[in-house]
Order: structure tokens, then C-alpha cells, then sequence
């Protein structure tokens, strides 16, 4: 996996769908063969894709998963890299700890709380470039390994908007300036 | 002071608009339930269109462009929940608009879709919205508040019919009827009741007669229907201009006759641009339309105990599911789980051959492969014949998927038409006649 999805033409992108195809008719086929209980099972690539390519949050078992192995999330990490659209890094040089949004090449975050219910706060996505890829998917991944997926709507007028609570672990995670995020 | 709970009818019952607030300028506006974050989809986004100009007329008539709604329920897709909110932004800048329904004096319960010249059209299922209401609006009645129905004034024979059954005994409730062809009769009947009773005083005028946009709109059509009828008269060549255009269609060639209307249309001569305006009005004549496509959606699912992959080497039959049409302008989403694949059909309901072509397209999905995202087909078509596109979904799926599905009939075979189906014409056609439909179908990973 040394190309990322988006630097693959037309055809790469076919074969790979070649590929997740027999590999999940070979799943279908092996897993009347499977137990079906999860206790004491162990997790692997295939779950963390499910969680990457996604719009579910982790189970408890794979966030416990997550935060216990540390080659786990290293794993998630870079499969995150591959598949995302766009990674904001850690915000750097910001004394405070918090921030009130993340600029990138191409996107923008920006958190606004609501002038109507203060409580509540507004995330907005915004793309510079009208052509831009539109994500699907907000991902986070805060400093103490604890990783979270929000779905994102249909953007209106080259942005996306999100209305959460101020405490919500999306806005939490994103105003902290050691969480990573991710659009994919 | 008059307070009045504004209901917002719908087929799920009724809703209560408990708040309504402006926002920053900079966010879009939102209708969320209940006080909480959850922003409602797809309503928020149409809602935001609704009051920002230009598309919109809340600020246009209030002066804000942002606001936060909070309703006591969901309002799926559509447009009849426009006057009930266009009534909240009345009252509200009249600060009467009540926040809980206990402090209400008077109970508004409103449907009814508004333009952007503030008519107000008639609306599908009012009878069956009326009588979903029938119970709030009588515990309304006992505990003393004025109960009052304002709605479009075509849908009048459906509340009378619904008024007039004795057993929902709504008829001893309702205190006022308020059948409206325009936002203008909305808050001339609500004048009486609000604080500023002088026309124009603030906000909105009382209607009067031939002073409404729509009006003047009217006449401005009238006005151009006249000079096209002077000018007309010493003119064939606005005729021959038609007879040309229509030429172009029978050949099939639309991309030339786009250009050419797109040419006249800025161009000096007055009678061709007139022949232009007209000619959309008759291009479809003798032609396909709408009603002789039947364009259908069907799930293809594994049987009972059986999977897509014993579909996929064929040691199963696929059951197949008919997908309904909503009245959005989408398919019903269909739920991924144990979806082996999908297939749209477009048929000739009519009673003459066309050319039919069918295209499904992916949206918003980073599926590439042909049988995954997709295709085109096209054929002449007898009446009754079909023609049928086929996506597989792969079980690997997970992401979302949205499929566009778009039908066109002709009564030739156009190269142009198979070049916009097969996506190497870069810009829609939307030519005049044409008969064409457009539906969009999702595919969920989960059940919303």
C-alpha cells in the first residue's frame, strides 16, 4: 500500500475493487465455518477497515481494542492516511490548548457556537476549491487513542455544516489542539 | 396581546414550531427537534433556501438571513410546510409568535407551499394531515384557545369535506377558515389580530387589489403577450424561426439547436427572440412526455438463508423487490443489508414507439467499476417494451451510495441524447421537448 487511493487511475481503482470483491466472496464463503460470538476474539486489518471506510462509530470492544494495542492504532493511523481526502494535523504553536478551527490545502474547519442556544455549537467544512472531492466522513483520533467518526451531510453552497452540543466529543475533539482529523 | 401556536400540518401528524431565533450570518439556517442539536435533513437545507435571498423570501420580507427553528417533530421532504413556516417569521417579528402552545391565545395550523412571489399552491394530502391533527386541535378548542386553519385556496373542498364529518367533530373547533392564494391573504386575515393593523405599517401590506407582485406579473405577461401578437402579425419569420428549431428536434440534433436558441435569445432581432420564448411552449407537441415513461426501480436480494455470492455463481435466483417512488422526486432508499444488486427499467407506457435511453449513474461513492456504477442503454421502444440497466452492490460496500437515474424519450434517435447518457456530452441538454425524468436512489448501510 505504498499509493493511495486517490492517486490510482481508472483501472487500479477497478482491479483494487477486483480485489475487495473475491476477498470478501472468500470471507462469505469461510464464514459458515466461523464462530459467530465475539468474546475473546482478537481484531485485526479487517476491522479497522470496516471502521476507516465507515460511518459507525467503534464498537466498545474495538475502541478498548484501540486504546490497549498500540500497533493496532498504528495501523488505523495509516489506513486513515490512505483513505482520507484530506488529514489535519495537530494544530502546533497554540498556548491556549484550544482552538476554533483547522485550515488546510483545499479545506477549512471553523467552529461558530450558535448565537440562538449558545450551548450548541456549529462545525463548518468548507472547501476553497468549488471541484474539490466532497467527504462523506469526519474522523478524529485525540490524544489518548480514543478514535470517533461523525457522517457529514450534503454541503450547501461549497460547505458542510454540523450542529452538535459544545460538550459533544466532535467539538471537543476538534477544538483540542493535539486531536488529529481527518475528512475522508 | 394575541399569541398564537403555529402548527405545521403534516401527513405524520401535526408540528409545533416552539422556537425561532436568528443566527450568525455567517452559518445557514437550521430546523432542529426539540431544542436539541440534531439538525433535521433534508428540511434544514430547504429551509435555508426558503429565507436566504436570493432563492428565498423570509429575508427578503424580514430582513435577517439566518435563523434557528426548533419544531416539535420531523417534517419529511416537500414544500407544504413553507406557510406554516412563512406565518412563524410573521409572528415572530411581531414578537407574537407563542414559544409554548399553554401561552397561546390563538392556534394556527397552516399548510400550504409559497413561491418566491409569495402565491401560496396547492398541496397533496391536506384531508389526511386535517385529520391527524383532529385531536390536538380539539384539546386546544377545550382548553379555551382559538382554534383557526389557514391553507391554500384550492385544497378548500378537502377541509370542508373533513370539517364536515361529524365524527372527528373538528367543525365546533375551528374557529376561522382562511383559504389563501397568497402569503398577502395570510397576513391580511392575521391584521386584526396582530399589533400594527394599518397597511404597511411594518412588515407586509394588506392585500389590495391588482397591487400584488403577482399582479404585475400578470400584467407583465399579458403586456408581452400583446406585443408578441403585434409583432407576431407582421412576422412569419418568427414562424419560420419555429419551423426551423423544430426541424432541428426531429433530426435529433439538440446541442446545435441549444446553441441557436441560446444565440437568438441575446440576439437583436425581436421577433426571434420571441420566437425563443415561445418556443419551449410548443416543442413538445406530437412528442413523448412524461406520462409515456414508467421509469421503475427493483431490489435484487438473496432468498431466504442464501447469500449474494450464491447469487453471484448462480446457485441462487435473486428475489426481486419493486422499489417505491416517493413524491421527492427520489426512489425509496433501499437498506445494503443483503442487497445483491438493483435494476431500473424505463418503459413505454404510451401508446406510440419513442427511442428510449436509460442511464444510472453513481453519486457521491468511489465506486468505479462499470457493473457497480452503472450504465447507459437506449432503444426503440413499442409500446409496452422496456429497457433495463443492472448495478451489482458489492458486499464490501461502506459507504452510503446514491444512484442517479435518468430517462429520456424521443420520438427520434438522437446522437446528441446518447452523448449526454453516456457522459461524453460535458453539459445537460434540458432541451425544450424532450421528455425526460430524473430519480435518485439511495443504498444505506444502516436503516435511518
Amino acid at each position: 500500500m505504498t499509493d493511495s487511493w486517490k492517486s490510482l487511475n481508472a483501472e487500479e481503482k477497478q482491479a483494487v475493487e477486483e480485489a475487495f470483491t473475491a476477498l470478501s466472496i472468500f470471507d462469505d464463503l469461510g464464514n459458515g465455518a466461523k464462530a459467530e460470538d465475539g468474546w475473546g476474539r482478537t481484531f485485526g486489518f479487517r476491522d479497522i477497515y470496516a471502521f476507516a471506510t465507515g460511518l459507525e462509530a467503534p464498537t466498545n470492544a474495538l475502541r478498548e481494542a484501540l486504546l490497549r494495542d498500540r500497533r493496532l492504532r498504528s495501523d488505523l493511523d495509516y489506513l486513515l492516511d490512505k483513505v482520507s481526502l484530506y488529514r489535519f494535523p495537530k494544530v502546533a504553536a497554540a498556548s491556549s490548548g484550544a482552538v476554533e478551527g483547522r485550515t488546510g490545502e483545499n479545506y477549512r474547519i471553523r467552529l461558530k457556537v450558535s448565537r440562538a442556544a449558545p450551548e450548541q455549537t456549529y462545525v463548518i467544512i468548507e472547501f476553497d476549491d468549488p471541484t474539490v472531492k466532497v467527504p462523506a466522513a469526519l474522523f478524529f483520533r485525540k490524544p489518548d487513542g480514543e478514535y470517533g467518526v461523525h457522517p457529514l451531510p450534503e454541503p450547501k453552497d461549497g460547505a458542510i455544516q454540523i450542529l452538535a452540543d459544545s460538550g459533544s466529543g466532535l467539538v471537543t475533539a476538534i477544538s483540542n489542539v493535539d486531536t488529529e482529523v481527518y475528512l475522508r | 396581546m394575541n399569541l398564537f401556536s403555529v402548527i405545521i400540518a403534516t401527513t405524520d401528524g401535526p408540528v409545533q414550531v416552539q422556537r425561532l431565533a436568528k443566527e450568525d450570518p455567517d452559518v445557514h439556517s437550521v430546523i432542529c427537534l426539540n431544542g436539541t442539536s440534531e439538525a433535521l435533513r433534508p428540511i434544514s437545507g430547504a429551509y435555508d433556501d426558503f429565507v436566504r435571498k436570493p432563492t428565498g423570501v423570509i429575508e427578503r420580507e424580514f430582513g435577517h438571513p439566518v435563523y434557528r427553528m426548533d419544531i416539535s417533530g420531523r417534517v419529511s421532504d416537500g414544500r407544504s410546510w413553507q406557510l406554516g413556516v412563512f406565518a412563524a417569521h410573521f409572528l415572530h417579528n411581531r414578537a407574537q409568535l407563542a414559544e409554548r402552545s399553554e401561552d397561546a391565545t390563538h392556534v394556527l395550523w397552516l399548510t400550504g407551499e409559497v413561491n418566491n412571489s409569495l402565491d401560496v399552491g396547492t398541496v397533496e394530502h391536506v384531508a389526511e394531515k386535517l385529520e391527524r391533527s383532529a385531536e390536538m386541535l380539539l384539546k386546544f378548542a377545550a382548553s379555551g384557545q382559538k382554534v383557526i386553519l389557514a391553507f391554500p385556496r384550492g385544497n378548500k373542498g378537502e377541509v370542508a369535506r373533513v370539517l364536515g364529518e361529524k365524527k372527528t367533530g373538528l367543525a365546533m373547533a375551528v374557529i376561522e377558515q382562511w383559504p389563501v392564494v397568497n402569503t398577502k391573504d395570510l397576513t391580511g386575515a392575521l391584521a386584526p389580530y396582530t399589533k400594527d393593523v394599518l397597511p404597511g405599517s411594518t412588515g407586509l401590506e394588506i392585500p389590495v387589489a391588482g397591487n400584488t407582485r403577482a399582479g404585475w406579473f400578470r400584467l407583465a405577461w399579458v403586456a408581452c403577450a400583446l406585443i408578441v401578437a403585434v409583432v407576431g402579425f407582421a412576422g412569419w419569420n418568427m414562424l419560420g424561426e419555429i419551423t426551423r428549431w423544430r426541424a432541428m428536434a426531429a433530426d435529433g440534433v439538440y446541442d446545435k439547436l441549444l446553441q441557436d436558441l441560446k444565440t437568438t435569445k441575446t440576439g437583436t432581432c425581436m421577433t426571434c427572440r420571441a420566437a425563443a420564448a415561445i418556443y419551449p411552449v410548443v416543442a413538445g407537441f406530437g412528442k413523448p412526455g412524461k406520462r409515456d415513461i414508467e421509469l421503475t426501480a427493483s431490489e435484487l436480494r438473496a432468498p431466504y438463508k442464501r447469500t449474494c455470492t450464491s447469487v453471484r455463481f448462480a446457485t441462487a435466483s435473486p428475489e426481486e423487490r419493486p422499489v417505491l417512488t416517493q413524491h421527492d422526486g427520489r426512489f425509496a432508499a433501499s437498506s445494503a443489508k443483503g442487497l445483491c444488486g438493483l435494476v431500473y427499467r424505463l418503459r413505454n407506457s404510451g401508446s406510440q414507439p419513442f427511442y428510449g435511453w436509460l442511464s444510472v449513474r453513481v453519486r457521491s461513492s468511489k465506486l468505479t467499476r462499470t457493473s457497480y456504477s452503472g450504465g447507459t442503454e437506449h432503444a426503440l421502444l413499442a409500446p409496452g417494451k422496456a429497457i433495463s440497466v443492472s448495478v451489482k452492490i458489492p458486499n464490501w460496500l461502506r459507504s452510503d451510495v446514491t444512484y442517479t437515474v435518468h430517462a429520456i424519450a424521443d420520438g427520434v434517435a438522437s446522437e446528441d441524447v446518447t452523448r449526454l447518457m453516456t457522459g461524453s456530452l460535458s453539459r445537460r441538454l434540458n432541451a425544450p421537448g424532450l421528455g425526460e425524468w430524473a430519480l435518485m436512489h439511495e443504498v444505506r448501510l444502516t436503516e435511518k
